[in-house]
């Protein structure tokens, strides 16, 4: 299960210019849905959003890094293009670099919801998947 | 605090020197006093990462602004040979041809100071801003194909401004090579909505008075006196330059993989200049360059409308003219002096802007014996400056100089900064009236979380690679 405080799931790391996050997991899909769920965090007010929408994304990569890069960049794309945006996610499929997974959430309404900051892309630099112990980690950094 | 030791070259230039799988030394342009800051974040590391590159020639550079970005730091300059070196969207960046466009125009402070507010508020409903900001133009693919392919040109050729605007543009705002079938559909659909809008994050427009002049002769070859308004546009490629780095950057670690090309950071995956991946970024770049020049057009077109219905004047009565208008994330291909003969570059800004001294042929005519504007904004409190490049330029740091302030504190720590605080009317205070779709926006972008512009201007001028021709101060700013 997901801890219930953001900050079990993701931290915000300092950076001059841009915004990035470090980001916890039990296992690598909680890592990429703590990944995913830090995005939008950083990103907008996603505080009691109805679940009333969800997509399915399905990406595939040569390695975790990638694959993680992939995955968020999907879903910003998906809020850039059809104005949605999640704060659940549920991975059903994570093998061999490929993911198969649902983000479930809501349109989003400038009038009722505050914008935090546009993410253009979700960057390569100091980026890293790793297993730490039994736990696993991750960082990136966002072009803001 | 960075453990990168720095050799004093001058009191305005210090060296990394060569390490490690470095091919050249690294050099920063800076005073001493803004090297703790300098040194505190992740940019020297960048300096160095993009000093391992293949085909780097001379150094690799670092302006005064510089400070951490991801691949090359912000402020960073890196020439390759043609044949040796290599062509990276880390040394551009997302935002493609981000650049800035200065106007004047023939009003002077006392005729407008009173007329601030409503000419800011209908600048602000005129001009789309804000995160993923879509436009009054709807364009089909095929008419923007042709935006990517003429720039500034197609804007004119509808009815968006005059055809001397074009002159003082870099590139005379269109870049050639631009190939629109080899972009991604979702390129083209980002882009679409997308042309003739501000955006978000540090751009802006901005009303401004000329403020001081520090070289008379100067200030007057390019048409700009004592409290004269002028106005200032910042923005760039908006979501196509995003999505067409980030499509390429998926390429181009492929390619950094197939050229068996050395990694120090990924974000700074490349490929060859003359190879088939090299040329189909430039290709998809010239595209992304060309919305920017387009972008930039259409919204000084609808500026130049605000402008005279807020001050009843009739339509096309007030004439607005171009001072210049500067690229500075941008990789072109340039010829420069090395060691006595010229040779062809490919030289990579990002966050860093083209400084050609006088005589260049790449200058307008009117500006040619001048050197070229270079366009310096500052943050939303203090100053922005108009320089000129210089022959020292030309030498030293392939004609390039600064660009901005450049960022001091993280987002976060403004945000932390800016609670309790009214930044709208902090501002106001020091008669800045500003328009702003988002008040986090306001608190990431207050002038504390920059650098004092007035520092890095001093520090290319006393390094001798701009001269300083006037300063600007902000009388009112519409933000993303």
């Amino acid at each position: 299960m997901l801890n219930s405080n953001s900050h079990d799931r993701y931290i915000q790391i300092e950076h001059t210019g841009d915004k990035g996050i470090k980001v916890f997991g039990n296992s690598v899909k909680e890592l990429f849905i703590n990944a995913a769920y830090g995005m939008f965090d950083i990103m907008v007010d996603i505080s009691n959003l109805n679940q009333n929408l969800s997509e399915t994304i399905e990406v595939a990569a040569d390695n975790y890094e990638e694959l993680l890069v992939t995955w968020l960049t999907e879903l910003n794309y998906i809020f850039i293009s059809e104005n949605k945006i999640f704060n659940k996610f549920e991975i059903s499929r994570l093998k061999n670099f490929e993911l198969s997974g649902i983000a479930i959430g809501d349109h989003f309404d400038s009038r009722k919801r505050e914008i935090f900051s546009e993410i253009k892309a979700v960057t390569y630099h100091e980026l890293y998947v790793e297993q730490k112990n039994e736990k696993w980690e991750a960082q990136i950094i966002f072009d803001i | 605090m960075s453990a990168i030791k720095l050799k004093k070259i001058t009191n305005y230039l210090w060296e990394i020197p060569k390490q490690g799988g470095m091919r050249v030394p690294g050099r920063i342009y800076a005073t001493e006093k803004m090297l703790d800051s300098i040194m505190s974040d992740n940019a020297p590391q960048q300096v160095m990462n993009v000093a391992h590159l293949p085909g780097i020639i001379g150094y690799s550079l670092a302006m005064p602004d510089i400070h951490w970005g991801y691949g090359f730091s912000i402020g960073g300059v890196a020439a390759f040979d043609l044949d040796e070196g290599i062509i990276s969207p880390g040394g551009v960046g997302y935002d493609i041809n981000c650049g800035v466009r200065l106007l004047k125009t023939p009003l002077y402070r006392d005729e407008i100071k009173d007329r601030i507010k409503p000419l800011i508020d209908l600048l602000y409903t005129s001009i789309p801003t804000g995160v993923g900001s879509k436009g009054e133009l709807r364009i089909s693919i095929r008419e923007l194909k042709k935006v990517l392919i003429n720039g500034a040109r197609w804007a004119v050729e509808n009815g968006f401004g005059q055809s001397k605007d074009l002159d003082h543009i870099e590139e005379n705002g269109l870049m050639k090579g631009a190939d629109p079938t080899i972009l991604s559909d979702r390129a083209l659909e980002r882009g679409r909505p997308q042309l003739g809008t501000l955006g978000s994050g540090n751009h802006f427009l901005e009303i401004q008075v000329v403020d001081k002049i520090f070289d008379k002769e100067s200030a007057n070859a390019l048409g700009l006196n004592e409290n004269q308004i002028t106005l200032t546009i910042h923005t760039g490629s908006r979501g196509f330059g995003y999505q067409v780095c980030d499509d390429s950057i998926k390429k181009m670690l492929k390619a950094s993989e197939k050229y068996n090309i050395y990694l120090p950071d990924k974000q700074l995956c490349c490929a060859p200049i003359k190879s088939p991946e090299g040329k189909e970024y430039m290709a998809a770049m010239a595209c992304a360059i060309n919305y920017a020049f387009a972008n930039r057009q259409v919204i000084s077109h609808w500026a130049h409308e605000a402008l005279e219905k807020a001050l009843e004047l009739r339509p096309g009565s007030l004439n607005l003219d171009v001072i210049y208008e500067v690229a500075h994330n941008i990789a072109k291909q340039e010829s420069h002096s090395l060691g006595g003969s010229r040779r062809k570059l490919l030289v990579h800004r990002k966050g860093a802007t083209r400084a050609f001294g006088p005589g260049s042929r790449e200058l307008p005519s009117d500006y040619r014996e001048l050197g070229q504007p270079v366009l310096i904004p500052g943050d939303m409190g203090r100053y922005s400056y108009v320089l000129l490049g210089t022959a020292n330029a030309m030498s030293d740091t392939f004609g390039s100089t600064c660009h901005g302030a450049g960022r001091l504190l993280s987002r976060h720590k403004a945000i932390k900064k800016a609670k309790g605080r009214s930044i709208f009317r902090e501002l106001a205070d020091k008669g800045i009236y500003v328009r702003s779709t988002g008040k986090r926006t306001m608190a990431e972008e207050m002038p504390e979380a920059y650098k004092n512009v007035t520092d890095v201007v001093d520090a290319v001028s006393g390094a001798g690679i701009s001269r300083k021709v006037v300063r600007l101060r902000p009388l009112g700013t519409i933000k993303g």
